[in-house]
């Protein structure tokens, strides 16, 4: 199976991240109703289709919230809360399809320090390089005899310490004083349109919340 | 030790045995050492009147992939401004002319890891040079790179009109800079050493094939790399892998170690490889419990039996990474030899050749150094 999380840059950063918020509480505020999880899937495919490529990297997780909601509630409580998962999961991995600075540059305006935004950025840096690294340490233990796997995870332990000093060294050699590099994107007319789609589900979700 | 590096356009080289204490004079040039990592230092270090500062000296160190904490190139080049607080436009400005300035502006709105070991080196000295810094200094920045891009990247650093340190063990590049300051004391240049002056025990009956390709196709995911490539490999043959960043050594050594597919390429007992990133390689507590003892002895690391490997230095890393690959049949070894001295490298591989041949194995070894191809028995030109 391959499959990749990427950001494209396509879509606006303020919006994006808003939304994201909007449509995650709205999920939460209905109690999981299948029918806002629902909305929210469909939002998400409509908006960013690429974000389907990743589902495949979380099966484990779905599965497991499958089975386990199945044994505590029956057939229709595992259909709602997979439902309701796989909706929570979409709407996080949109932010994925914006640029790490765009990101950044978002969590700021919405008043995240700027330091602590640009560290959420080198990590997603940071993430690619180590899915590297660990990849090249589960293939150089293919090499070795027994207990191939912890050989692996020992090593991979090993470099992403040395990682993350030289990436220290990196950011004082650089003179680092927390600062995002990059500038916001202006929205466009779908980023607005997906805003208001969010926030009226929100809306809608709460005002049903309250009747029940 | 005094040296004294004039302000101005003063290009200097550093030179010098492996562990001399080059990348330690950098890191102090830039306050790194004793501000970042502590340490004790006597005497005075004196960076335009102020004490070493990563304001006034730029240090770009060795592998580029640690360099990079942007996920865009304009970004990356950009960072240093945006950190001295430049606008953001006017950064943009002046990285989109350094790019343009080495013929690299196409990289402009390339996420960063998607780039070749090449062309990330490349960024990380646009953006030393984008950076206002009064003096640049880089920690062997043609380690990874062939001898022609390296031409490049140097053509680059000395067009600067800033005082540029380049710390390297190429000598062949030093011609060119103002001043050679070695430390240390000399090394002995020039170790003239050929295939056939190596000495080994012929120890070998018949040959046995171990690897061949025949009209093969390599590929990196779904992209072709290499094809119609021919070459056989015989037990005791040791070969090199050579060509410009990004034209499928590594792949092809991935391809014969198993780790990528393709087509055509026949492999006859157990390869072992060695990565370029040392780190990969050795995940023991132990030195000791990477490589027999007999081996450390012979390569002189015995006295590190009992440390862990990710201790040692990075050329030691990388000697200890490349023995631990003689666990093969087949020896795959991926720039073995990059950011060692010229002794060290030739003392090195000499020893490995020696038991490559006497133990029936064979080695393929992906390499820009050509002393190091010279002294194989052939070379696959990619």
């Amino acid at each position: 199976m391959n499959f990749e999380i990427g950001w494209t840059g396509g879509v606006e950063g303020r919006t994006t991240v808003l939304s994201v918020i909007f449509l995650t509480l709205s999920i939460y505020v209905s109690s999981f109703s299948p029918v806002t999880s629902a909305i929210v899937v469909l939002l998400c495919v409509l908006r960013k289709a690429d974000c389907l490529n990743a589902l495949p990297l979380f099966l484990p997780f779905i599965g497991f919230f499958a089975v386990s909601s199945f044994f505590l509630g029956g057939l229709y409580h595992s259909g709602v809360m997979t439902l309701a998962t796989i909706a929570l999961l979409l709407s996080g991995v949109l932010v994925s399809s914006l640029p790490p600075s765009e990101f950044a540059l978002s969590l700021s305006w919405i008043g995240v320090p700027e330091s602590w935004a640009f560290q959420v950025a080198l990590a997603l840096r940071v993430f690619y390089v180590l899915k590297e690294d660990a990849r090249h340490c589960f293939e150089a233990a293919k090499f070795e005899g027994k207990f191939p796997y912890l050989r692996a995870v020992k090593a991979f332990v090993s470099v992403s310490i040395l990682r993350s000093v030289a990436l220290a060294e990196t950011l004082y050699c650089r003179g680092y004083s927390g600062k995002i590099p990059g500038v916001l994107k202006k929205p466009k007319v779908a980023d607005y349109l997906f805003l208001v789609s969010s926030v009226l589900l929100l809306v809608f979700s709460t005002v049903w919340a309250l009747n029940i | 030790m005094r040296l004294v590096f004039e302000a101005g356009e003063e290009k200097v080289f550093l030179a010098g045995k492996t562990g001399c204490g080059k990348s330690t004079l950098l890191r102090t040039l830039n306050g790194l050492i004793p501000d970042f990592y502590g340490g004790k230092l006597r005497g005075v270090v004196s960076v335009y009147g102020r004490k070493g500062n990563p304001e006034d000296v730029y240090l770009v160190t060795q592998h580029p992939e640690e360099q990079i904490v942007c996920s865009t190139v304009l970004e990356e080049v950009a960072f240093s401004l945006v950190q001295r607080g430049v606008e953001w436009r006017d950064a943009r400005r002046i990285a989109e002319d350094t790019l343009e300035k080495v013929n690299a502006y196409h990289l402009c709105e390339r996420k960063t890891e998607t780039l070749s070991d090449g062309e990330k080196q490349l960024v990380t000295v646009c953006s030393a040079i984008a950076s206002e810094s009064r003096c640049l200094a880089f920690d062997e920045p043609f380690a990874h790179l062939h001898p022609d891009l390296a031409r490049k990247v140097l053509d680059i650093l000395l067009s600067d009109e800033r005082t540029v340190v380049v710390s390297e063990h190429r000598l062949g590049l030093s011609e060119r800079f103002d001043r050679v300051h070695w430390m240390g004391g000399e090394s002995a240049i020039g170790v003239n050493l050929t295939k056939e002056n190596i000495e080994t025990r012929d120890c070998l009956e018949r040959k046995r094939l171990l690897v061949r390709a025949k009209n093969a196709s390599i590929f990196r995911g779904r992209r072709q790399v290499v094809e119609g490539l021919d070459f056989e490999v015989f037990e005791g043959e040791i070969v090199a892998v050579t060509g410009l960043n990004g034209s499928g050594k590594t792949t092809l050594l991935r391809a014969i170690a198993g780790l990528e597919k393709s087509d055509g390429i026949e492999v006859h007992g157990k390869p072992f490889m060695s990565f370029q990133y040392p780190g990969y390689t050795l995940n023991s507590g132990t030195v000791g419990g990477e490589v027999p003892a007999e081996l450390l002895k012979t390569f002189g690391l015995e006295k590190y039996a009992d440390r862990h490997p990710h201790s040692l230095s990075s050329g030691e890393r990388r000697i200890l990474a490349a023995l631990k690959a003689l666990r093969g049949k087949i020896v795959l070894l991926d720039e073995p030899t990059a950011g060692l001295d010229e002794t060290l490298r030739i003392a090195f591989i000499s020893k490995l050749i020696r038991i490559v041949r006497e133990s029936s194995r064979c080695a393929i070894i992906a390499t820009h150094d050509s002393s190091i191809a010279k002294l194989c028995d052939f070379e696959i030109c990619l």
